[in-house]
């Protein structure tokens, strides 16, 4: 612990009896905090709430794929139960999901904050976060919507169902994205503690400071998108409709103005948490630290220039297409990057497979195809062969929940010791990771193969003789294993709440911030705002002694 | 009202001076996002007019510009008065320009309520002449009159309507005609497609309308949040709250007046000079 000069009573383990968890009791303690940790607790709680439904309507969906024709649900309800699942993922689960749960939790402890720069807004962001939630299940138990989480024009301007109440939901909870952001982008600029230069700032907030300018940058232009669907449904204005004389392929361009740099702000954090954990768990300073560093920025950067590749086959200029494929490869670029230089870091370290370094391997592994797969998409010709089949379902879902959930748990099982101050169960922790590992793989890689022959995705049906069907169970089959091993993870890491080890202050011995506090932390976080002296990821170059320790915590 | 009460800064800030800039960071990014939402609405403008260039020119002039002009000097003067308000402020010693604070964010006020007040006139004018939104409130004598009225002013076209009796004999009669003597009465042909194209013309102003009405109301709803912001910053320093050491909230209430100043400095040409 030399990088820095505060709080040495936690090294030798000392704690103290009041922590944020239970400095304060009752349920409006909780519910109105400006504690930037309980808030993120509260952020987590219900991220993992939406995402389990989330998850039901996907298992749903799967499972009315096994057979042709009926098998559990009619076509009316199954566009919506994949609107639904699709609405709930993105907007609830995996756009604030990282930034807010876990950004929230650890980015002021590593900076060295006491908390965010405006905690009032931290908390008004979870409150809009909540309300824009009970928004959009409201209108789901109020007849719901089929119109794909997308809401293409006119399509969605003219059919008789509950769009402008969704698209309202949305819009409110963009509110909270924004707040959270412009909270994150303020907080870094201005709370870092006393030698924390940008040079030293963790991975994990270099990759949060590009996720909020994005979603500073982007949200905006949604809000004013589902605004304008709005008064084309309440005020007739036909902005987006040809027969009044609008446009509907505007309505795609805006959208895709704000959805496609929102992949960003999806996969970005995830991104960052990577980083956190190869090095922590490979005991090796990273490798080629301002290129991931700033590789993060340039995708921020990039991804406002590449929305025209959704829409290839919208009637959009043949050279307009060229050029958003062009810009769309670029993205590779620094995505690449940063995979290179984690397999760098891996490169010789002295690597321990706990859980949340199984974790990271999946994402290496899903991510990689995820975006390797992506390069048939934005190029033009391949686009229209697989244009709308199960390849881009493949493709995204390789991404987002290959990538970001991935990243997403493996950070919930490195921090959660930090965050309850207790250690769950490491084997049914890593039976949980590989499970997910290979339901995932069962799942989606199926869909790559059908799509790319073919399966028009969002498809109620399919014939029988079509050859689909031994896809679509095996897929479904693997949507089982998948559910087996969240429910695994999720039991493990409830029970060790009640029946954990209790976890030291720097269980995974690494090297950033948060780790000096005690687990769980005090209530503003240090005693002393400590003094920065060195980077995050200094480990001491690897010893038969490190190698011992790191055999014996994977042991355990 | 010479008192001044001294701030102390939130717990999480190291001093003062980290409050004061994280807070005027934090303004200017929101700032940063209120122009991204109307970029949308500039966009669809941009698109909306390069479709309809007849269209937009007929329907735009209907827009009083002599109250569009007095609405933007009434505006300029209140971002004028809110900056003076700033500057007394930052320069209030021992708060001996209390008075004066006040007294500026006052006539801000009185001026938003000007810029309402002549809004509403021209609302209620064009509510009146059914000059709307959407086909179905837009179709109204008046309205249909005062394009057909702006299409003869600007492009000398006579318009008839489609549910003309005679108009649409002779349509039927040159449509008739083309299709049985080909080339001889393409000419007539061709005035015929020139009526239909003013038609469209006149048909389509309810697009202009929905523009105009979109980028007038955000922004209408941006004056009233900042007439809000003012009100509850000239009650804080009404109690003596801002000082040299101290401003932060008339700064970014004043930095959000601007930016609604700001959103209606471009409105004013490109709706009603265009």
């Amino acid at each position: 612990m030399s990088n820095t000069q505060a709080d040495p009573g936690y090294e030798l383990g000392q704690k103290e009896s009041t922590n944020y968890i239970n400095a304060s009791k009752g349920l409006m303690s909780w519910l109105f905090t400006i504690d930037h940790k309980r808030i993120g607790l509260m952020y987590l709680f219900t991220i993992m709430a939406t995402f389990a439904l989330g998850g039901f309507l996907a298992l749903a969906v799967r499972l009315e794929l096994f057979t042709p024709g009926e098998t559990i649900m009619g076509p009316d309800a199954y566009n919506k139960v994949f609107t639904l699942h699709g609405l709930v993922m993105v907007f609830l689960f995996i756009v604030p999901g990282i930034p807010a749960a876990l950004g929230n939790f650890v980015m002021p402890l590593m900076l060295g904050a006491k908390d965010v720069a405006f905690p009032k807004l931290n908390l008004a962001s979870f409150h809009i976060y909540v309300i824009g939630t009970i928004m959009a299940l409201y209108t789901t138990l109020d007849g719901g919507v089929d119109t794909g989480w997308t809401f293409y024009t006119p399509y969605s301007s003219t059919i008789d169902s509950q769009v402008v109440m969704m698209t309202m939901s949305a819009f409110v909870l963009g509110f909270s994205s924004i707040f959270t952001g412009l909270n994150f982008i303020v907080t870094i600029h201005k709370m870092r503690a006393p030698g924390m230069t940008w040079d030293r700032l963790p991975l994990f907030v270099w990759s949060l400071y590009a996720t909020a300018i994005i979603q500073v940058m982007a949200t905006p232009v949604l809000g004013i998108t589902l605004m304008l669907l709005a008064m084309e449904r309440i005020m007739n204005i036909g902005i987006f409709d040809p027969a009044l004389g609008g446009d509907p392929v505007l309505f795609q361009h805006f959208f895709w103005f704000y959805s496609h740099p929102a992949v960003y702000i999806m996969i970005l954090p995830g991104m960052g948490v990577m980083s956190e954990l190869i090095t922590t768990f490979s005991r090796k300073r990273i490798f080629g630290y301002r290129a991931i560093a700033l590789s993060s920025i340039a995708i921020a950067v990039i991804s406002f220039l590449v929305w025209g590749h959704h829409m290839f086959v919208s009637g959009q200029s043949a050279y307009a297409g060229m050029v958003f494929s062009f810009l769309t490869f670029l993205v590779a670029i620094p995505s690449a990057i940063k995979v290179i230089n984690w397999s760098t870091t891996l490169y010789k370290g002295s690597i321990t497979m706990d859980a949340p370094m199984v974790w990271a391997f999946s994402f290496l592994i899903l991510f990689t195809i995820g975006g390797l797969t992506g390069i048939f998409l934005g190029a033009l010709g391949t686009d229209i062969h697989l244009h709308d089949t199960y390849f881009v379902v493949a493709h995204f879902h390789y991404v987002m929940m290959g990538g970001t959930a991935m990243a997403f748990f493996g950070g919930i099982h490195y921090w959660w010791p930090k965050m309850f101050g207790k250690m769950y169960k490491e084997g049914p922790a890593r039976f949980a990771a590989w499970t997910v590992f290979v339901g995932f793989n069962v799942t989606f890689f199926p869909q790559f193969i059908m799509g790319s022959r073919g399966m028009p995705r969002r498809y109620y049906d399919y014939m029988p003789d079509s050859g689909y069907q031994i896809f679509h169970q095996i897929s479904t089959v693997g949507s089982w294993i998948l559910f087996v091993g969240m429910l695994v993870m999720a039991v493990n890491l409830l029970a060790s709440l009640k029946s954990g080890k209790e976890a030291s202050a720097n269980p995974w011995e690494a090297r950033s911030l948060e780790w000096l506090t005690q687990s769980p932390p005090i209530e503003h976080n240090f005693h002393e705002i400590p003094t920065v002296v060195e980077g995050p990821y200094e480990f001491p170059i690897a010893t038969a002694t490190a190698n011992a320790q790191g055999a014996e915590s994977s042991d355990s | 009202m010479s008192t001044v009460i001294t701030h102390h800064h939130a717990h999480h800030f190291y001093d003062k001076e980290q409050e004061a800039s994280s807070a005027k960071l934090g303004m200017w990014l929101f700032l940063v996002t209120e122009v991204l939402l109307f970029s949308g609405l500039f966009v669809g403008y941009t698109v909306i007019k390069t479709l309809n260039p007849e269209m937009w020119k007929v329907a735009s002039a209907q827009l009083d510009w002599v109250m569009g002009s007095v609405n933007t000097l009434v505006l300029i003067t209140s971002s004028w008065t809110v900056a003076l308000a700033v500057r007394a402020a930052q320069t209030n010693e021992k708060g001996e320009k209390n008075g004066q604070i006040v007294g500026l964010l006052a006539f801000t006020i009185v001026c938003a309520f000007g810029f309402l007040g002549i809004k509403y006139m021209e609302y209620s004018h064009k509510i009146h002449d059914g000059l709307l939104w959407g086909t179905k409130y837009f179709n109204h004598p008046d309205a249909i009159a005062a394009m057909k009225a702006g299409i003869k002013e600007t492009f000398s076209l006579d318009v008839v309507a489609l549910s003309d009796a005679s108009f649409l004999k002779t349509l039927e009669a040159h449509t008739a005609a083309a299709s049985h003597h080909g080339h001889e009465l393409i000419s007539h042909y061709a005035s015929t497609v020139k009526y239909a194209d003013t038609l469209m013309t006149v048909e389509q102003g309810h697009l202009f309308f929905g523009i105009y009405f979109l980028l007038t109301g955000l922004h209408g709803i941006h004056v009233v949040i900042g007439m809000s912001v003012l009100t509850w910053v000239l009650v804080l320093a009404q109690k003596g709250k801002f000082y040299k050491d101290y401003y932060t909230p008339v700064e970014l209430g004043g930095l959000y007046w601007h930016l609604v100043d700001l959103i209606w400095i471009y409105l004013f040409p490109l709706l009603y000079l265009v």
